[in-house]
C-alpha cells in the first residue's frame, strides 16, 4: 500500500504540501497511505462515510462532530488529500524553536475546535448547539430540564455581549486557561 | 572503529557471502550462518558486525531448540539504528571516511542494511530525494551486495549512493563497545544520546519498534530510566505531585471507576473506608509488635487459671487482656509496654486522622475551581479525544454525566416559593426533629433495659451455653443499629434540604443514636464488672481460678459485637441490595435496584472502628479483625455497588464530605477512649489475669516507674501536675487556638483577595495583548493575507468605557476593519465579514 500510495503522490505536490503543514515528507507519505486506504472506493477524496467507518471515530459520540469539523475546510461533501492534510496540519504540535506555521497556531486549533459545536457554521454557537453536543456527550440520561439549564449557564457564563450565542471570541476567552496547544497537538510519526 | 553491518532477513536470499566482494574487502568470508555470529572479523583493523534485525523472534525460537545462540545475540539491536548523518559519497566508490572530529577511535560506523518489508518504501522515499536512514541504507546495501540487478543499481547508486554515518553508538555489551562508550565524556555522552534520540525519532517505525531500539542502545537499565521519567511525568500532572508512597494508593483504580459511575460521593464512603484500613493496619501492627510479640516471645500465650468464656479456650489466649501477664523480658517490662501500647495506639489514632484531615483539607485548597467557566469548561473540554476503547467510552460518557449532574445540582439552588411553604417547612422540621430525639430515647432505653436483663441471669451457668442469652445484647444494638438509621433517613428527606446538608444531618442524627447505644452499652458492660468485682471481693473464699476476669468478659462482648455487626450489615445487603438486583435480573420489574446510600454506610465504619477503640484495651487482636474487615468490606462493597447498586438519584459534588466523616470519626475516637480510659484509671483491675494483676490500679504500673526516678525528674512530674502549671497552660492552648484561628480568618481574606486580583489582573493583560495585536495585524493583514486574530478587539482604556463588553465596543467600529481569513488555499478561502455580523445585531 506505502508504495502504491507513493506512486500516485507526485514530489511538487508533497513539496506544496510540505511548505503549507509543514509535515516532513516522510509524513506526509504516511499519511497518505492512511488516506488512500480510508478511500475505499479510490476515488482521491473521502466521504463522510469514509471517515465514519474508521472505528475509533464510529464509537466515539462526538465522532461526527470531528468529522463534521474536517469538511468544514472543504465546505462540500468531499475531503481531498490536501485538505485532509490541512486540518491535519493543526494537530501538530507547536515547537518553539520550529518556525511558525500558520496552521498549527493556537488560534487555529481553537477554530477547528469552535467549528465542532458551530454545526450550521453561522460562527456562533447558539443554545441549540450546545444541546446537541450535550446530548451526544451524556446522551439521555439527563433530563432534559437540567441539560438546558447546563446549556443555559455555559451560554451566560462565556456570553459577553449579551445576545445569547457565543461568538469565537467568547470561545477563545473561556478557553483562555486551558493548555490548547498541548491538548489539540497529535505526536505524529516521524 | 568498529563496524556494524547490518544485514536484514532478506539476506537469506542473497547470502551474506557475498559481501567480501565489495570494497570493504572483508578477509574472511562470511558464514553461511550468521546467526549467534557477531563479528566477522574486521576490515582494515576495523571489527566487522553483523546482524539480522528482522529475524530476532525467531532466533529465540531457535535458541530454544539448540541453545547454540549466546544470550548476548539476542540482545543485538533492531534494524533500524539512528542515523546521525547521511553524508553523499562518491557514486560507486563508498569509503570509509571517518568523521574528523569525534568517531576515529571509538565510534561504530555503519555499512549497510537490507530490509526487505522496508525496501518498497524506502525506494519511495528514495524517489522524493529525501534520504531517510532506511533508504539510503538500502541503496548502500544494495551496492555493497553488488550487482544482481545492473540497472537499478547503477541508476540507484548514482542518484543517492552515499554513506551513513553513525555517531558512537552505544549498542552492544561487547568489549569494544564498551571501551568505546567508557572513553566519552559525560557530556559527549548526553549529546550522542540526543542525538540517537532525534534520529530515531525521524524512522519510519513502529513505536514498539522504535523502543525496542531505544532498549537495545541505551541498555535496560536507562531504558527503565527512561520510563520512571515518563511516570514522573505523568504523576505529576495529576494533584497528587508527591506519589512516593505507593501504598497510599491502595485500590485506587476501583475508586476511580467507581468515582465515574457513581459521583464523588460514593467514592468518598470508599476512600473513608480505606483510611481506615491504614488505620487499622497501623494499629495491628504496633499492638502486635509491642505486646503480643513480647508475649509469645516470653512463652506465656494462655491463661492457665482462667475459667472459658464466650469463646471457649481463644476466651483465656493472648487474644484477650486475661493472658497477658506481668513478666519481664529481659528487661522489657510486659505490663507496662501493655499500657503504653494502648496508650500510644490511641495516639496514633488520633494522629492518622488529624494528619488525613490535614492532608485533604490542603488538597481541596490547592483544587480550587476555576469561577468563572466552569461550566463552558465542562462543556467544550471534557472529552478526551485520546480515548478510543469501546468500554472507555463508555466509561466516560458515564463520567461527564455524573460530573455535569453533580455541578448543574450546585448550581440549582432550592427555592422555595411564599411565607407559608416557608413556615411548614419548618413546622415539618421541628416535628421531625422531636421525632428524632424520641427514636433517640427509645432505642437507649431498649439497650438498657436488655442490659438490665442480662446481669439479672448472667451468672446462671444454663443461660450462659444459651446462644441466644450470649449474644442477647449485642444483637439488640446492632439490630437497632439497622433499623434506626434507615427511619432517620427516610425522615430527613421529608425536610427538604439540599442533599450535602441532609447527608450531614443524617449523619450526625446518627451518630448520636450511636454515641447513645455506645454510653448505654458500657454502662451496662460496667454495671457487669462492677457486679464481677464485687463477686470476686465477696466470694473471695472460692478457689481462684474460678473467678472470671472482667476485662475479659468486656473485651468478648465487644469482640461479639464486632463479628455481628459486620455479619448482619453483609446479611442486609444481601437481603435488601442483592435479592432485589437478582430478582430484577431474574426479569420482575416490581422491584428497583437500592441506592448506594452513603450516610449508613460510612456511619457503620465509623462505628466499627469505635468498637475496636473501645475493645483494644481488652482484646489487642480486635484490630486485627478489623482489618480483615474492611477488607473484606471494601471488595463487598465494591462489588455490591456495580452489581446491584445505582448510583444516588440526587448526586451532588462531595468535596468536602470527606472531612466531615473524619471529624465524626475524631469525636467518636474520644468517645471510645473515655470509658476505656475510666476504666483503666479508677476501675480495680482483676486479680486473677491480665498484666496488671497485683496491682490495685492500672496506672500504678506507670508511677512505679516514675517513682524510681530520680528525685528532681518526680518533681518535675509533681509540679506538672498541680493546677498552677495546668491552668497557665491551658489558658496558652485557648490563645494558641485564637491566634490561628484569626490567622486562618485572616489567610482565607487574602485568598479570596489574591484570586480577585488574578482575575483583574488577567482581563487587563488580555486587552493589553489585543490591543497589541491589533497594531501589529492591521497593517500587516491587507498586505500578506495572513490570518489576522478574528474579532480582533480594540480597546481603548478609557475608563468609561472600561466596563463595556468588549464584543460591544467592538461593533462600533468593526466598519474600519474587514477581517479576511485567509486560510492559505485561495478557493477556499472563508471570508469573515464582521460588518455583516455586526448590522445584524447593531441597534
Amino acid at each position: 500500500m506505502g508504495a502504491k500510495a507513493s506512486m500516485q503522490l507526485q514530489e511538487e505536490e508533497i513539496n506544496e504540501i510540505q511548505n503549507e503543514t509543514g509535515f516532513s515528507p516522510n509524513q506526509i507519505v504516511r499519511l497518505y497511505s492512511r488516506f488512500t486506504n480510508l478511500d475505499k472506493l479510490n476515488n482521491g477524496f473521502l466521504s463522510r462515510e469514509d471517515f465514519l467507518r474508521i472505528p475509533e471515530l464510529a464509537i466515539n459520540p462526538l465522532g461526527d462532530r470531528i468529522v463534521h469539523a474536517f469538511f468544514q475546510e472543504s465546505n462540500d461533501e468531499t475531503v481531498n488529500f490536501k485538505q485532509f492534510m490541512r486540518v491535519l496540519g493543526r494537530f501538530r504540535p507547536i515547537k518553539i524553536n520550529v518556525e511558525k506555521n500558520k496552521l498549527n497556531t493556537r488560534e487555529e486549533k481553537l477554530k477547528f475546535a469552535f467549528r465542532m459545536y458551530d454545526l450550521d457554521g453561522d460562527d456562533k454557537i447558539s443554545r441549540e448547539e450546545l444541546l446537541a453536543v450535550l446530548h451526544m456527550m451524556v446522551g439521555a440520561n439527563i433530563s432534559e430540564e437540567q441539560l438546558g439549564s447546563i446549556a443555559d449557564r455555559t451560554i451566560s457564563e462565556a456570553d459577553i455581549d449579551g445576545d445569547d450565542h457565543i461568538c469565537f471570541q467568547e470561545f477563545v476567552r473561556a478557553m483562555e486557561r486551558v493548555d490548547v496547544e498541548q491538548k489539540m497537538s497529535i505526536r505524529f510519526l516521524h | 572503529m568498529p563496524v556494524v553491518l547490518f544485514i536484514a532477513s532478506s539476506e537469506k536470499r542473497h547470502p551474506p557471502a557475498r559481501l567480501h566482494q565489495c570494497d570493504l574487502k572483508c578477509p574472511h568470508p562470511i558464514p553461511r550462518d550468521i546467526v549467534g555470529s557477531r563479528r566477522y572479523g574486521s576490515v582494515e583493523g576495523v571489527p566487522v558486525y553483523t546482524h539480522m534485525p528482522r529475524v530476532i523472534p525467531s532466533l529465540i525460537q531457535r535458541k530454544k531448540k539448540t541453545e547454540k545462540i549466546s544470550e548476548r545475540a539476542l540482545g543485538l539491536p533492531a534494524p533500524h539504528i539512528p542515523s546521525v548523518s547521511v553524508r553523499e559519497g562518491a557514486a560507486g566508490t563508498p569509503e570509509v571516511t571517518p568523521d574528523p572530529h569525534e568517531t576515529a577511535d571509538k565510534g561504530i560506523r555503519v555499512v549497510g542494511s537490507v530490509n526487505s518489508n522496508t525496501g518498497s518504501r524506502a525506494r519511495a522515499q528514495a524517489k522524493m530525494g529525501a534520504r531517510p536512514l532506511s533508504a539510503a541504507m538500502w541503496e548502500v546495501s544494495e551496492y555493497i551486495r553488488g550487482p544482481p540487478d545492473q540497472q537499478t543499481t547503477t541508476r540507484r547508486g548514482s542518484e543517492v549512493g552515499g554513506w551513513i554515518e553513525f555517531g558512537p553508538v552505544n549498542f552492544e555489551p561487547d568489549h569494544d563497545t564498551q571501551l568505546a562508550s567508557g572513553s566519552l565524556t559525560r557530556s559527549e555522552r548526553v549529546r550522542f544520546r540526543s542525538k540517537v534520540l532525534g534520529c530515531l525519532r525521524e524512522q519510519p517505525l513502529s513505536m514498539v519498534e522504535k523502543k525496542r531500539v531505544l532498549r537495545l542502545e541505551f541498555g535496560r537499565w536507562e531504558a527503565r530510566g527512561l520510563d520512571a521519567r515518563r511516570l514522573d511525568h505523568s504523576a505529576s500532572e495529576g494533584p497528587h505531585r508527591q506519589h512516593t508512597v505507593v501504598i497510599w494508593r491502595l485500590w485506587e483504580g476501583s475508586l476511580k471507576k467507581l468515582a465515574a459511575y457513581f459521583g464523588s460521593h460514593v467514592a468518598s464512603y470508599f476512600t473513608f473506608l480505606r483510611i481506615l484500613t491504614y488505620l487499622n493496619v497501623c494499629l495491628v501492627t504496633v499492638l502486635f509488635c509491642f505486646t503480643a510479640l513480647p508475649q509469645i516471645v516470653a512463652g506465656d500465650i494462655t491463661n492457665e487459671n482462667g475459667t472459658a468464656g464466650s469463646f471457649g479456650e481463644l476466651s483465656n489466649t493472648i487474644m484477650f487482656y486475661g493472658a497477658y501477664t506481668d513478666s519481664t523480658l529481659g528487661g522489657y517490662k510486659l505490663a507496662l509496654a501493655y499500657f503504653l501500647t494502648w496508650f500510644s495506639a490511641n495516639v496514633l489514632s488520633f494522629i492518622i486522622i488529624v494528619v488525613s484531615m490535614q492532608y485533604r483539607y490542603r488538597r481541596s485548597k490547592l483544587a480550587a475551581d476555576d469561577i468563572e467557566y466552569s461550566f463552558a469548561g465542562r462543556l467544550f473540554c471534557n472529552w478526551d479525544y485520546s480515548v478510543t476503547s469501546k468500554e472507555g467510552v463508555v466509561d466516560l460518557v458515564k463520567a461527564i454525566q455524573t460530573d455535569l449532574k453533580e455541578n448543574i445540582r450546585e448550581a440549582i439552588s432550592v427555592r422555595q416559593d411564599g411565607a407559608w411553604n416557608r413556615i411548614a417547612l419548618w413546622l415539618k422540621r421541628i416535628v421531625i426533629n422531636i421525632l428524632v430525639l424520641a427514636c433517640l430515647a427509645g432505642s437507649g432505653y431498649l439497650i438498657y433495659f436488655v442490659a438490665d436483663l442480662e446481669i439479672e441471669t448472667e451468672f446462671t451457668p444454663d443461660f450462659l451455653n444459651v446462644p441466644l442469652e450470649k449474644y442477647r445484647l449485642s444483637s439488640v444494638v446492632a439490630g437497632l443499629k439497622i433499623v434506626v438509621p434507615f427511619v432517620f433517613s427516610l425522615l430527613v428527606r421529608l425536610e427538604g434540604w439540599h442533599p450535602r446538608v441532609e447527608v450531614k444531618l443524617t449523619l450526625a442524627r446518627t451518630t448520636l443514636f450511636y454515641f447513645a447505644s455506645l454510653i448505654v452499652f458500657v454502662t451496662s458492660l460496667y454495671d457487669a464488672t462492677q457486679q464481677n468485682i464485687t463477686q470476686n471481693i465477696t466470694e473471695s473464699g472460692i478457689p481462684r481460678n474460678e473467678t472470671r476476669c472482667w476485662e475479659n468478659e468486656v473485651g468478648e462482648e465487644v469482640f461479639k459485637l464486632v463479628i455481628l455487626d459486620f455479619g448482619l450489615t453483609i446479611l442486609v445487603s444481601l437481603v435488601f441490595v442483592v435479592a432485589p438486583a437478582i430478582v430484577i435480573r431474574l426479569g420482575s420489574c416490581k422491584v428497583e435496584y437500592s441506592e448506594f446510600s452513603v450516610p449508613t454506610y460510612v456511619l457503620d465504619l465509623i462505628y466499627g472502628q469505635g468498637m475496636v477503640w473501645l475493645g483494644i484495651y481488652f482484646s489487642p487482636f480486635l484490630a486485627l479483625v478489623a482489618t480483615v474487615k474492611l477488607v473484606v468490606l471494601f471488595y463487598f462493597r465494591y462489588v455490591t455497588a456495580i452489581f446491584a447498586n445505582v448510583p444516588p438519584r440526587r448526586l451532588f459534588r462531595a468535596s468536602r464530605s470527606g472531612n466531615f466523616y473524619l471529624f465524626l470519626l475524631l469525636i467518636m475516637l474520644f468517645l471510645c477512649t473515655f470509658p476505656v480510659a475510666y476504666a483503666v484509671i479508677v476501675l480495680k483491675p482483676s486479680a486473677v489475669c491480665g498484666p496488671f494483676r497485683d496491682r490495685d490500679h492500672v496506672y500504678e504500673v506507670f508511677t512505679g516507674e516514675i517513682g524510681s526516678l530520680p528525685t528532681w525528674l518526680e518533681d518535675v512530674f509533681n509540679t506538672i501536675g498541680t493546677s498552677a502549671v495546668i491552668i497557665p497552660v491551658m489558658v496558652l492552648l485557648v490563645l494558641v487556638v485564637l491566634f490561628y484561628r484569626a490567622k486562618a480568618k485572616s489567610y482565607r481574606a487574602l485568598n479570596a483577595d489574591l484570586r480577585d486580583k488574578i482575575t483583574f489582573e488577567r482581563k487587563v493583560e488580555k486587552r493589553k495583548v489585543f490591543a497589541d495585536a491589533l497594531a501589529m495585524s492591521r497593517p500587516t493583514a491587507d498586505v500578506k493575507g495572513i490570518p489576522p486574530v478574528l474579532h480582533m478587539k480594540r480597546n481603548t482604556p478609557s475608563a468609561g468605557a472600561a466596563n463595556i463588553p468588549d464584543c460591544v465596543k467592538d461593533k462600533s467600529n468593526t466598519d474600519k476593519f474587514k477581517v479576511e481569513r485567509d486560510g492559505n488555499d485561495a478557493d477556499k478561502c472563508v471570508s469573515v465579514r464582521r460588518t455583516s455580523r455586526a448590522s445584524q445585531t447593531d441597534i
